[in-house]
């Protein structure tokens, strides 16, 4: 695998999905640093936090669709208005439960998702995703 | 006042949307309208003279009841008389259907009869579309149902066998099991847990409705039900419920508590940290309905959150900070649905909420 990223970011509301997310991206060694929030809003909270203390936001995220509060199209629409501040953009990745076709195409029309992969996540999955990571940089 | 001239009577009577014909107390034609002509095919001419069930089909002549048309309505009428469901025929021999208005009237001391025949087609076709695409959607909503409930019913069954065996191995072989092993163990049961709540919730949603009897309902009775089957969360949370004088209503009383129920305990639930509950309950008499509010003291709901939370197994808040499916509001929605009403709620982040619905004063 080429150089580690600096820090990825899970986004899912549930426990059990947040640690096999972890365990796979721990088995590909990607990341130097994982982060979780379980919810759009924790996300977006989080990544201001990154830009308030000036810190580089996470190069790749990987995002539930859904989950309570702020879900994933929620978080993507804040995303945006954010994006523009950021030192760099994210790599967002869907990371869903969902097959609904809808919901692919509704993915595919947003310009900062770069994939939609269905859950559970698996080694594969990751090293495609780290592909599409590779791809954009 | 000036009178009119006799053409300008022919005029009126032609301008009568509907086609008129006067006939005598026989059914002999003396004059039709302009309309006639139009929607028969026939011209004045040809009608003037004639019986006039020369415009009704033979077959329906014999189809129709002798009461109704020789003796009854058509040629002896007292009053003014409505007959639907009529076929004409037209020059062309083509039929169509028509609803016709009779009226007796006198002129110069003779009685007649003027019957006005609309033509119906437009209006028995629209009917008969919506007649079957309301019959689809019953038939869809019904399907939608049996199939939430075997679906929900059928996936309790391997849970089940997942349940057992988890705890069984937890049992039989938690002994040799390592650390790591047991957190599996545990995501396992949570996650077998969280599903069986679900289906749980979803065979329950869907059971709603089924078999509904209404019945007059005194919401007073209602809400000591609910007080009553909600006693002791009511009683560790300290809260304090008011209502305001509450009418009778057409409903099911099962339904009805229920979404007492859910709605007080929801304003419970969603209560501030360190704050008493009060829960204030109302219900204004509208024209057609009744119109009920829940006022809460509560955490209230984001505005751009609000739209979401009637839909099903949506929850606004982690599992950690608030337990539940997300299927309360869900199931408040489809009971005052299924009273013809409406649900919805005005609230602020911070500041309380209030749920409103409406249920019809007699809906069957």
């Amino acid at each position: 695998m080429n150089v580690k990223l600096k820090c990825v970011l899970l986004v899912d509301d549930d426990e059990a999905v947040n640690f096999i997310n972890e365990m796979v991206l721990k088995r590909v060694d990607l990341a130097e640093r994982i982060e979780i929030a379980e919810n759009g809003m924790e996300a977006i909270r989080y990544l201001e936090d990154r830009l308030e203390k000036g810190a580089p936001p996470p190069e790749l995220i990987l995002l539930d669709i859904n989950m309570p509060g702020l879900n994933g199209w929620e978080f993507l629409e804040k995303y945006r208005q954010l994006k523009a501040r950021l030192q760099r953009a994210a790599t967002i990745v869907m990371l869903t439960t969902s097959s609904n076709p809808d919901d692919r195409l509704r993915a595919a029309r947003i310009e900062e998702v770069k994939g939609f992969i269905s859950k559970p996540l698996t080694v594969e999955k990751m090293e495609e995703i780290v592909a599409l990571h590779r791809g954009e940089n | 006042m000036e009178s009119f001239s006799k053409e300008a009577y022919q005029e009126l009577f032609d301008a009568a949307p509907d086609a008129v014909i006067v006939a005598d107390i026989r059914g002999k034609i003396k004059m039709v309208s302009s309309k006639v002509e139009q929607i028969f095919g026939y011209p004045k001419e040809e009608l003037t003279g004639r019986d006039i069930t020369f415009l009704v089909p033979d077959h329906f002549m014999r189809a129709l009841s002798e009461n109704i048309l020789k003796s009854g309505i058509l040629f002896d009428v007292k009053e003014m008389n409505r007959v639907q469901d009529l076929v004409a025929r037209r020059k062309d021999g083509s039929e169509f259907p028509v609803e016709v208005s009779l009226r007796p009237i006198r002129i110069d001391g003779k009685h007649w009869i003027t019957a006005a025949i609309r033509d119906v087609s437009e209006k028995k076709k629209m009917i008969s579309e919506l007649k079957n695409s309301l019959q689809a959607l019953e038939r869809k909503n019904r399907e939608l149902e049996q199939f939430a409930y075997i679906a929900s019913h059928d996936l309790q069954e391997p849970l089940h066998t997942i349940n057992s065996f988890v705890q069984l191995l937890g049992q039989e072989y938690g002994g040799c099991l390592e650390e790591e092993a047991k957190k599996y163990l545990h995501f396992i049961e949570k996650a077998a847990g969280r599903m069986s709540a679900l289906i749980h919730d979803l065979l329950e949603y869907s059971r709603l409705g089924q078999k509904a009897e209404m019945s007059e309902v005194d919401c007073e009775e209602v809400l000591q039900s609910t007080l009553q089957n909600i006693d002791s969360l009511i009683k560790s949370s300290g809260a304090k419920v008011e209502a305001g004088p509450l009418p009778h209503l057409w409903a099911n009383k099962t339904m009805l508590i229920l979404l007492f129920q859910n709605l007080i305990s929801n304003a419970i639930k969603f209560g501030k940290k360190d704050v008493i509950p009060e829960i204030r309950i109302r219900a204004e008499e509208q024209k057609h309905f009744w119109e009920f509010a829940f006022e809460d003291n509560g955490i209230g709901i984001e505005e751009e959150q609000a739209n979401k939370i009637f839909i099903i197994f949506q929850r606004l808040h982690s599992r950690a900070e608030y337990e539940g499916t997300g299927i309360g509001l869900a199931q408040c929605r489809k009971i005052v649905e299924l009273h013809g009403g409406r649900i919805w709620v005005k609230s602020e982040a911070g500041r309380g909420s209030t749920f409103y619905f409406t249920i019809g004063k007699r809906h069957k």
